[in-house]
């Protein structure tokens, strides 16, 4: 450390337990450098609780890798990655069971598959809307696909209808399972993501899928096992967010996304991302990147991270622009 | 420095492309290098909320960080700057859930919304809880400082740009949390 970055070069004389010899002693505290060898006992206590302060990483202060290891997949659906790379969705890790990458799972790069197993295929999808999945994979999950938060299962009557998938309680919604994700919603994409999966898969798989409740919520909000295809070619990316990008009336028909233009719309391929844009630019904002304009309401991107360095002019949201996977607005109330 | 962030250093550049285009092995080093200490940092601030902030704060930071251009500090200051107002956010969010009831003293409820023991979460090494939990005892600006100082291995500049606070104001802080954490010690004859 360099002498203008110590902590007290212009700092007044205070009290203290160090007497005259702070600056060297505590600057030696917080840079981990050796006390000088008249320190007094205190400082001795402060560095031997700072080493500690600053200790090796612990197995449990990993253990959300996997949830953000699926975040990052939904970055990045086309990206490379080594055959047995990467975890199942929902063996997440936990402290002190650090695990394995398995060998078993070459389909490493079927990024959005992670968040169909989560959604399509049974069993998880259960498990994720009764809320019973770990803390850190949940959160993904919510702010992914629209199931509940962590904490959220106990509805109280203030929040019950916030969390609750809106396809349950959608008038003429046609859904037959009540605990089901909305596809009309910004769940959509994943759903879609799911369905454009289950094609190229083999027989198995796609009779798996053909009876899960991601696809049933598809087919209800196409209007029609034969329309999911049109429906999902028009569906936006969750973050593009502009008006429209959902399909409230289940009618494939946001501005700017055709089925034959998915420059506009969702990516059905794997492209790479340097090969085509993640996200569609908001009409609204041009030049921007939509992610970070009309994101979830929490998003630092749009509602409180810092911008990337030369990157600081987009942060506002249109107002109704965009709504979190449980209808709640972008909005944040003033307080 | 001794702080939890182990330094990526040379390689920084490499791995932060490597995470803008999508590998994933660059993805788990950035997250192991940085997480301990994030997760320590958000423990600071809100023990409640610590676990769901560190996994949505990666949510933001998968998102936005191809438009991130820096060093590894920058990085750092830029990771712990969105956990920080995250964190304050979901502190909020829970605070607003809390009932305003009150309550009948001594109900198990009265004081609040129950604050997971971090004891038996078993996130850190038992040396590294306790001193947590000393740090925790300070006022808020002083326990932040220290933190981002020593575990996450910030420099007064970078620190002050997390903390919306001037580098003064950052220095004063730091100095009065030694201090004070130094009388902890000794008055409960803490060791480590």
């Amino acid at each position: 450390m360099t002498r203008s970055d110590d902590l007290f070069g212009d700092m007044p004389t205070l009290p203290s337990t160090f007497d005259k010899r702070d600056d060297d002693i505590l600057a030696a505290l917080v840079s981990g450098t050796p006390l000088p060898s008249d320190a007094p006992v205190e400082a001795r206590l402060v560095a031997d609780l700072f080493t500690a302060l600053a200790g090796p990483p612990s197995a449990g202060e990993t253990a959300g890798l996997e949830a953000a290891r699926l975040a990052f997949r939904a970055e990045h659906p086309g990206a490379y990655r080594p055959a047995g790379y990467g975890a199942a969705p929902h063996r997440v890790a936990r402290p002190g069971a650090r695990r394995r990458p398995s060998p078993s799972r070459g389909g490493g790069r079927l990024v959005a598959a992670s968040i169909l197993g989560l959604l399509g295929l049974g069993g998880v999808t259960g498990a994720a809307f009764a809320g019973v999945l770990p803390d850190a994979l949940q959160t993904v999950a919510h702010r992914l696909l629209g199931v509940p938060a962590p904490g959220s299962t106990g509805h109280g009557a203030n929040h019950s209808s916030g969390h609750r998938p809106s396809g349950s309680t959608a008038p003429g919604g046609g859904s037959t399972h009540t605990t089901g994700p909305d596809a009309t919603g910004p769940t959509a994409y994943g759903l879609c993501t799911a369905y454009d999966r289950s094609r190229t898969g083999t027989a198995g798989p796609r009779a798996a899928y053909a009876h899960s409740r991601g696809y049933s919520a598809l087919v209800a909000a196409a209007g029609g096992e034969a329309q999911v295809a049109t429906y999902c070619a028009a569906v936006l990316h969750p973050s593009a967010g502009a008006p429209g990008a959902t399909h409230p009336a289940g009618k494939p028909s946001a501005p700017g996304s055709s089925p034959g233009n998915p420059a506009g719309g969702r990516r059905t391929e794997t492209g790479r991302p340097s090969d085509a844009p993640t996200h569609p630019v908001h009409p609204s904002h041009p030049g921007s990147s939509a992610s970070s304009s009309a994101g979830l309401s929490s998003d630092p991107a749009s509602s409180s991270a810092p911008a990337a360095p030369g990157n600081r002019s987009h942060t506002k949201v249109p107002p109704g622009s965009s709504h979190t996977p449980q209808g709640r607005t972008v909005t944040r109330s003033p307080h | 420095m001794i702080h939890t962030c182990a330094v990526i250093g040379d390689a920084f550049p490499a791995v932060l492309a490597g995470v803008q285009r999508g590998d994933e092995r660059s993805f788990d080093q950035l997250y192991r290098d940085s997480n301990p200490a994030l997760v320590r940092y958000l423990r600071i601030l809100d023990p409640r909320t610590a676990d769901d902030v560190a996994a949505e704060t990666w949510i933001s930071v998968v998102r936005s960080i191809k438009r991130f251009a820096g060093d590894e500090p920058g990085w750092r200051s830029w990771l712990f700057t969105i956990a920080r107002r995250r964190s304050v956010e979901e502190t909020r969010r829970v605070m607003r859930r809390v009932p305003t009831v009150d309550l009948p003293e001594g109900h198990p409820d009265a004081d609040g919304p129950p604050v997971r023991d971090t004891a038996e979460d078993a996130l850190q090494n038992l040396d590294t809880r306790a001193a947590l939990a000393a740090v925790a005892q300070l006022p808020r600006l002083q326990a932040e400082v220290v933190v981002l100082r020593v575990v996450a291995g910030l420099d007064v500049a970078r620190v002050a740009e997390v903390v919306g606070r001037s580098p003064g104001a950052v220095r004063v802080a730091a100095h009065r949390g030694v201090q004070n954490l130094a009388k902890i010690l000794a008055e409960r004859g803490v060791t480590q």
